[in-house]
């Protein structure tokens, strides 16, 4: 539980570093992403530190090229 | 993207930047990638391999001067407009994302197994990306210049390791030639050209910050010719060092190429040091697929600052890894046998359908222009 802490706090971290300029500098289309990137980025890193079972991205590489059987077929 | 508005690399540094990245991770796995398939032949692999990727250098050189210093994506959304345009440059965003957590991959294996065991995988990541968000935010200039000077420390290194091995080459290990057919020699050129030269497709994004209006073949050429002919001298001496069956087996085959390395019983146990070698390259692959996703969303969303992006990015390419790599056999089956169809897909036949809307679009600009060009001088002719 204290490594999701941490992750919280690191979140934290980064939005005081980062957000107080874009709402001075009014580049609220920056601000949206930088937060939906944020917010995906924590409950990623969040579930991760959970132990909970997230799909393994490079298993959809090998799902899209299922039908090619793979190089050793060449 | 304020901080990369005004920055200018020179041709050198671009091209130097292509070197690197050609080496890249491969320099680390090319060995094992060849010699699966093609064995004691992985050097006419890696030949094969090299030629490939001069035409696809040639493709990327051919889409660079198309762009005029315009960026990608900017060319794609005039071409094809904003949704359209940005589905297709998404698209390729994704495949930087891959290639990343790959590199990434690489480096956490190669980390824990042979320099650092008792070292956390999260540790590891987490340093290394660090230093990648810095050098991002530091800017492309810092970057390029940083590349430019440790880019002889590269060269003076790699010469060091092929020196030093050169007495313990065993020409009878490349026999017999050609034993198993030129299929397993293409088998085994498929992957070793598309992790060395495909994915060199990033350097398209680079193109706008160069100076001059110049023409950027040789420069790209330069790039993809030295980056081969390292890969090559790698692979070739791993042939002739270890032999085909120690280079099937090992994961790192260049690494125990440096283990070797033995003068006059003073001079050994010198891995360490070379691992120098290729950190440098594939952090500075890794900051290219990094830069390209980080700028590249930045122009989709049309944000006016990217280097904000970079710390969520880091954290989700983080979990990306570690969830990819339960274990590195895993890993390497899915890298060997799947993997090189997603470059071809995502950094070749997407770049190809970039340089045909390209052409197919000035095409049609060229056309449109004419009338207007022809109706004054017709009265000129009457």
């Amino acid at each position: 539980m204290a490594s999701v802490f941490a992750v919280l706090a690191l979140a934290a971290a980064t939005f005081w570093l980062e957000a107080p300029a874009l709402i001075r500098q009014k580049q609220f289309r920056e601000l949206v992403i930088f937060l939906v990137l944020l917010l995906a980025g924590s409950a990623l890193y969040s579930a991760l530190m959970l132990q909970v079972k997230l799909p393994n991205p490079f298993m959809f590489i090998k799902w899209m090229y299922a039908w090619t059987g793979g190089t050793s077929t060449m | 993207m304020s901080i990369y508005k005004n920055s200018k690399i020179s041709v050198r540094q671009f091209c130097i930047l292509i070197m690197i990245g050609t080496v890249g991770d491969s320099i680390l796995v090319m060995p094992t990638i060849t010699a699966v398939s093609s064995k004691q032949d992985a050097w006419l692999s890696m030949l094969l391999a090299f030629i490939g990727g001069l035409i696809t250098g040639g493709l990327f050189a051919a889409i660079a001067n198309k762009l005029q210093r315009v960026s990608l994506y900017e060319a794609i959304r005039q071409r094809l407009g904003v949704w359209f345009g940005g589905f297709f440059f998404l698209l390729f965003l994704f495949a930087s994302f891959m290639c990343c957590l790959t590199l990434l991959s690489e480096m956490i294996q190669f980390m824990t197994t042979q320099l650092m065991p008792e070292t956390p995988v999260t540790a590891i990541i987490i340093f290394f990306a660090a230093v990648i968000i810095i050098a991002y935010r530091y800017g492309i200039e810092s970057y390029a210049r940083m590349g430019e000077l440790l880019f002889p420390v590269f060269m003076g290194l790699f010469v060091m390791l092929v020196v030093f091995l050169l007495p313990q080459v065993d020409w009878p290990n490349v026999q017999p030639i050609m034993a198993k057919g030129f299929f397993s020699i293409i088998s085994g050129a498929y992957p070793a050209y598309c992790t060395g030269f495909v994915e060199m497709a990033v350097l398209l994004m680079l193109v706008p910050y160069v100076t001059g209006k110049g023409k950027l073949t040789k420069p790209i050429l330069t790039g993809f010719t030295v980056g081969g002919m390292v890969l090559f001298l790698v692979v070739l001496l791993s042939v002739l060092v270890l032999g085909p069956s120690l280079m099937e087996t090992k994961y790192y085959p260049t690494f125990v190429l440096a283990q070797k390395i033995m003068i006059g019983h003073f001079f050994e146990r010198i891995e360490a040091v070379m691992a120098f070698l290729w950190v440098i390259t594939v952090f500075y692959k890794t900051l290219l697929h990094f830069f390209t996703i980080t700028t590249g969303l930045a122009q989709v969303f049309q944000l006016k600052e990217s280097k904000m992006l970079t710390i969520p990015l880091g954290m989700i390419l983080l979990v990306g890894t570690v969830v990819g790599t339960p274990n590195i056999v895993v890993y390497n089956v899915i890298l060997i046998e799947y993997y090189p169809w997603f470059d071809i897909t995502f950094f070749l036949a997407l770049p190809i359908v970039f340089l045909i809307l390209l052409l197919a679009i000035k095409k049609k600009q060229q056309k449109t222009q004419q009338p207007p060009q022809q109706q004054p001088q017709q009265p000129q002719q009457n």
